[in-house]
């Protein structure tokens, strides 16, 4: 594991050996700086990470990198990202294609904007099965209800012929939650999936993230700004700061002796109860 | 749907019909001879008359409706699937092949139309049949028109391509032929429908402007570009307003389509 210089290696580390995903990575866009440089993190099976900054420090361009789906916006990737035992880097888009949503699932910001408005919520489904499977949508309907009651979504018919414009921001955060989970990933980016909603849905999405954790043992990589929700979530927590990792330790330790001047001024600025 | 926009529709479907129906509403044909009436005056048997050569002008009419009306909507669906292909390869795989295409539209787009158009359709052979020269006209019509959707079309991709869900499409490992079918297509569906509803009434003037100049639809087939032609001859139109009824009937479809197509859509 890497930690900045002058930390020690945490004593209840529960993490066993083997990383499920480690990187060294650089990543930037075209025409600019590079957005994050060096970026060093591992993650063990089953972990949950929470990955802190601010607006604009990366945290995104990494889970993007992950998927290797920089291109998209125009960005690129170096170094090197080593899932499973296989150079996520070098392998092909066609290799790529099959990670993604197998073994490595999104869970993006805005659940209303990452569905299609055209399609409804069972197309959406059926696409995300298909993509991975040759058998038989049908086959996978008695599970897909099952997969539904446990992000606590409704599981009859008329629900999955509903369109995204039809649901409210929490419920669309369920679904794709759900969508994430259909092929049983190791691993899911969550990008700061509680953002778009209000507080007592941003409780019940954390709730249901640590309950799929436990349940299912995937490994989550949690982004987010927001201090609270990761130190009620995560297991361990990175911060990245002007594109490099400033601290990294178990969430006890990290809230507790705060290292780095950044990560103390990031404790500072939480919100403190009035009363 | 607006009262303006179904009347519209109601107007352009009940002249569509009386054109199908040319056959039934018309019995004489477009190209029989009454040699003993020419220039004839409306009356109950020829209903706008007849032209110098004595054939009914209401039968030539409806039948000429029939061409223009049957064609350009083909002629559109051409230029808007042609337009389609290049519009969306260049804005959702970008790179070289946009630059290409888009370099393509703009010499397109420049060029002025009606010279193009009258210098493709006078290298091809002008004495053919008349139905080949309809094939022709619209063929050419659809395939020279593609710039204008395929520029719309690329514009509107390229936008479509980087929303949140195209992302996680890609995120969620979709195949690119999933991506482009299912979330781009549909996507774009309206942009595509505005596009073919909008060349319609486009290809029904440049047909009109090509038979205008006797380069359209060739005689003794009616269009409504040879049935305008007849119009040159101003002395023949002075005095007998019954004559103008094809122009009468352009601009009454031109003001339907105008009416049809939401000027919302014009903006995509």
């Amino acid at each position: 594991m890497t930690t900045p210089a002058g930390l020690p290696e945490s004593a209840v580390d529960p993490r066993p050996s083997t990383p499920l995903i480690s990187m060294r990575l650089s990543a930037g866009y075209r025409g600019r700086p590079p957005v994050v440089e060096n970026v060093e993190l591992d993650m063990a099976p089953g972990e949950i990470l929470g990955l802190v900054g601010r607006s604009g420090e990366g945290k995104s361009t990494i889970a993007m990198a992950i998927l290797k789906l920089l291109s998209i916006r125009g960005g690129k990737a170096t170094g090197e990202i080593r899932f499973r035992g296989r150079e996520l880097l070098t392998l092909s888009e066609r290799e790529m294609r099959r990670i993604r949503g197998r073994e490595i699932s999104l869970v993006p910001q805005s659940p209303i904007a990452a569905l299609n408005p055209a399609l409804t919520i069972g197309t959406q489904f059926r696409e995300a099965w298909n993509a991975h499977s040759s058998a038989p949508y049908a086959g996978f309907e008695p599970r897909l209800g099952e997969l539904l009651a446990g992000v606590s979504l409704p599981s009859e018919p008329q629900f999955l012929r509903r369109h995204p414009g039809e649901l409210s921001v929490g419920i669309a955060q369920r679904v794709l939650i759900a969508m994430a989970l259909v092929h049983r990933p190791a691993l899911i980016l969550a990008d700061e999936p509680t953002s778009a909603l209000d507080t007592i849905t941003q409780s019940e999405i954390l709730g249901l993230l640590a309950r799929l954790n436990r349940e299912l043992e995937t490994a989550i990589l949690y982004i987010s700004h927001d201090l609270l929700s990761v130190a009620s979530l995560c297991h361990r927590v990175a911060i990245l700061h002007q594109g490099s990792i400033v601290e990294c330790g178990p969430v006890s330790q990290i809230f507790a002796r705060p290292q780095h001047p950044y990560t103390r001024k990031l404790l500072a600025s939480i919100p403190r109860h009035p009363l | 749907m607006k009262p303006l926009r179904r009347a519209a529709m109601a107007l352009l479907a009940a002249i569509y019909l009386a054109a199908l129906a040319a056959a039934w509403l018309a019995p004489a044909g477009y190209a029989r001879q009454f040699r003993e009436s020419p220039d004839a005056k409306p009356s109950a048997v020829f209903l706008l008359g007849t032209d110098e050569l004595g054939r009914d002008s209401f039968a030539r009419l409806l039948y000429g409706s029939r061409v223009s009306l049957s064609l350009a909507p083909a002629a559109a669906a051409l230029a808007t699937l042609v337009g389609a292909v290049a519009g969306v390869s260049a804005g959702y795989w970008g790179g070289w092949i946009d630059t290409c295409l888009a370099r393509l539209m703009d010499l397109f787009l420049s060029v002025p139309w009606l010279f193009l158009l009258l210098s493709v359709r006078a290298v091809l052979p002008l004495n053919v049949r008349p139905l080949e020269s309809i094939g022709i006209t619209f063929l050419l019509l659809g395939l020279l028109g593609w710039a204008g959707p395929a520029r719309v079309l690329r514009a509107a991709a390229h936008e479509v391509k980087s929303e949140d869900f195209m992302v996680q499409a890609r995120a969620r490992g979709s195949s690119p032929v999933r991506v482009l079918s299912l979330h781009l297509l549909p996507n774009l569906a309206p942009v595509l429908a505005a596009q073919f509803w909008m060349s319609i009434p486009l290809f029904i003037l440049s047909e009109a402007n090509l038979g205008f100049l006797g380069l359209g639809v060739a005689e003794p087939v009616p269009s409504w570009g040879n049935l305008l032609a007849g119009l040159q001859n101003l002395d023949a139109v002075a005095g007998c307003p019954w004559r103008l009824a094809p122009l009468v009937l352009l601009l009454v479809v031109m003001a339907c389509f105008h009416f049809i197509v939401p000027m919302e859509d014009f903006s995509k």
